[in-house]
């Protein structure tokens, strides 16, 4: 028997689904030996209000540090614009938009990065932005 | 297809203790995680209990029978926790390997079948003396094999096999066996040892491995040499270069040049290719040759998952406009009973998340301006790799025969003569070398590589 996510990201994952709950449900999704997680968030003068965004789980997670997000491709800011778009990417046969979206700061391996990524992430989309 | 059962050294030492107990039969139960490369099947051994006095039903000298509750209670646990079992008992008194009795083989006859309807196979069954070893491993019931090689990692990586290897011809390694004796002699020429990253130092390692008499090779590295190799890659020739000859075939070529009958095989791969890091797991020992961050990585995980030792190597020369402000060759040790490369502060998140962006996204992430996309070839000069490469084989020696004083990592900074030692303890929660949920369950995690 082979499972898939060391129990410790698993559980950083279940942690993140019971972090958005109360914007929805998060959704924990495989596609071609990728693991993603797909959060909605509470945007501030966004359209729809609340948009999806996929974070990737790294390959190499916790040694890999995460980075960029992804929009789902109908969500805009309050500009019409998505700030910091790189392109457009399909992801479980859904259209998403590429956002130049960094975790800053330094790195421990043994944290929940993920978790923290998320969350700032979350954050910034809940005060209003551009 | 060698079989093999892996203990960790603090296992296979409080098993011992157990078992060598002289007066009657005694019996262990271990769970394991699975193992199997194209070439080797085993089980790794982390943990396991003797089996408690009133779990028996009879026991004596030349006897033992166990509770079936007791026994159906630890095949429901291992399989509830997606291990396999390993039967271990005793023969007291006997000095020699023992073999299984008739009735161990009568016990082998109801108890596997039963067994393997519970566990997802293989199931294992040892026999212990005070002389050595004996063992059966069954993937199904009527696919009964005997265990060719027992390994105990820790502080030392022991390696019998059943038989024992003859004595490799004394005269080559004469001056070896005067320092370390036939015993090393006998371990090296029975190691497989993956060597990843086959340029300025994994080239100079398969070749003096070849020398001090290892016979087993995996070699993995995507690269053909490109000329700026030659003056660094051991083995390396100008037709070479015009052929676009792959490094791992260099590397081979040159370890049958001194060992015409070594076994090696080639992956012109990514260690990050699933068909590579599988190859590596199946290894004895790995040295690791590369500058990659995400390669250390994987291997590093794989060190732990599969019991594995470590020893990863590498050189950094400061340079700016011909003049050298320091010369690195750092050597670190990791596996079971160390702390990993992690925690050991090697391993760089940004530097693995930049290695493994694809192309697009990198190119992307350059046009944002978040990674620089300058990418200047390191200065490297053939003296410093062999620094490297002596400290790293004698590490490997030291593993296998502990003579070495030296902390877990080894930096030795040529251009003032100095030697850094460091020892870094494990963090307490890291998930690769400490707790549970790595170490040692081989096949039945999944590791982090690419497919295809």
């Amino acid at each position: 028997m082979t499972t898939g996510l060391l129990p410790r990201i698993a559980e950083e994952l279940q942690d993140i689904v019971s972090d958005c709950a109360e914007a929805g449900a998060a959704e924990i999704a495989q596609e071609g030996g990728q693991t993603m997680i797909i959060v909605p968030v509470q945007a501030e003068g966004w359209s729809p209000p609340v948009v999806p965004v996929l974070f990737r789980v790294p390959l190499l997670y916790p040694d890999e540090r995460p980075d960029l997000i992804y929009l789902d491709a109908g969500a805009h800011g309050p500009s019409g614009a998505i700030p910091r778009a790189m392109g457009a990417v399909t992801f479980l046969g859904r259209p998403w938009t590429q956002v130049s979206w960094h975790m800053t700061g330094s790195y421990d391996a043994t944290r929940p990065n993920l978790q923290l990524f998320v969350r700032s992430t979350a954050l910034y989309f809940r005060s209003p932005n551009p | 297809m060698k079989t093999q059962v892996s203990f960790r050294e603090e296992d296979y030492d409080r098993f011992v203790r157990l078992l060598d107990e002289p007066s009657q039969e005694t019996v262990v139960i271990a769970f394991a995680g699975r193992h199997q490369s194209p070439d080797r099947l085993g089980v790794l051994i982390t943990g396991g209990e003797a089996v408690p006095s009133d779990a028996y039903l009879d026991r004596g000298p030349g006897t033992f029978r166990l509770r079936p509750a007791f026994v159906a209670e630890r095949l429901l646990e291992a399989a509830s926790l997606g291990r396999t079992v390993v039967l271990i008992h005793s023969h007291p008194g006997w000095d020699y390997p023992p073999d299984f009795s008739p009735i161990d083989e009568d016990l082998h006859a109801r108890l596997v079948p039963s067994a393997l309807r519970q566990i997802e196979g293989p199931f294992v069954s040892l026999v212990r003396s005070p002389g050595g070893w004996n063992g059966r491993i069954w993937k199904s019931p009527g696919d009964e094999r005997v265990i060719e090689r027992f390994r105990i990692v820790g502080r030392r990586l022991q390696v019998q096999e059943v038989p024992a290897r003859a004595q490799p011809a004394e005269a080559t390694y004469d001056r070896q066996l005067r320092a370390f004796g036939p015993a090393m002699q006998r371990t090296l020429a029975s190691l497989r040892v993956a060597i990843v990253g086959l340029g300025g130092t994994g080239s100079l390692t398969a070749q003096w491995l070849a020398h001090v008499g290892v016979r087993d090779f995996v070699l993995v590295d995507p690269d053909v040499i490109e000329a700026s190799n030659l003056s660094r890659l051991v083995g390396g020739r100008p037709d070479d270069v015009a052929s676009g000859m792959r490094k791992v075939d260099i590397a081979q070529r040159t370890i049958r040049s001194v060992a015409p009958e070594a076994q090696v095989a080639s992956y012109a791969l990514d260690v990050l290719a699933c068909d590579a890091a599988r190859a590596v797991s199946s290894a004895d020992i790995i040295l690791n040759c590369t500058d990659s961050h995400a390669s250390r990585a994987l291997v590093n995980r794989i060190a732990y998952q599969y019991l594995v030792p470590l020893i990863d190597m590498a050189t950094l020369l400061r340079a700016e406009d011909g003049a050298v402000s320091g010369a690195y060759a750092d050597v670190r040790l990791a596996g079971p009973t160390r702390s990993c490369l992690r925690c050991q502060g090697v391993i760089d998140a940004d530097r693995v998340r930049e290695e493994m962006a694809p192309p697009a996204e990198r190119a992307g992430l350059i046009r944002a301006g978040y990674l620089s996309g300058v990418s200047v070839p390191e200065p490297s000069v053939l003296p410093l790799n062999a620094l490297a490469v002596s400290l790293a084989l004698l590490r490997l020696f030291d593993t296998v025969e502990p003579w070495l004083e030296w902390p877990g990592r080894v930096t030795f900074e040529a251009r003032r003569l100095q030697v850094i030692e460091q020892d870094r303890a494990s963090q307490s929660n890291c998930e690769i070398c400490t707790g549970d949920q790595v170490l040692g369950w081989g096949d039945d995690r999944s590791l982090p590589c690419r497919d295809g």
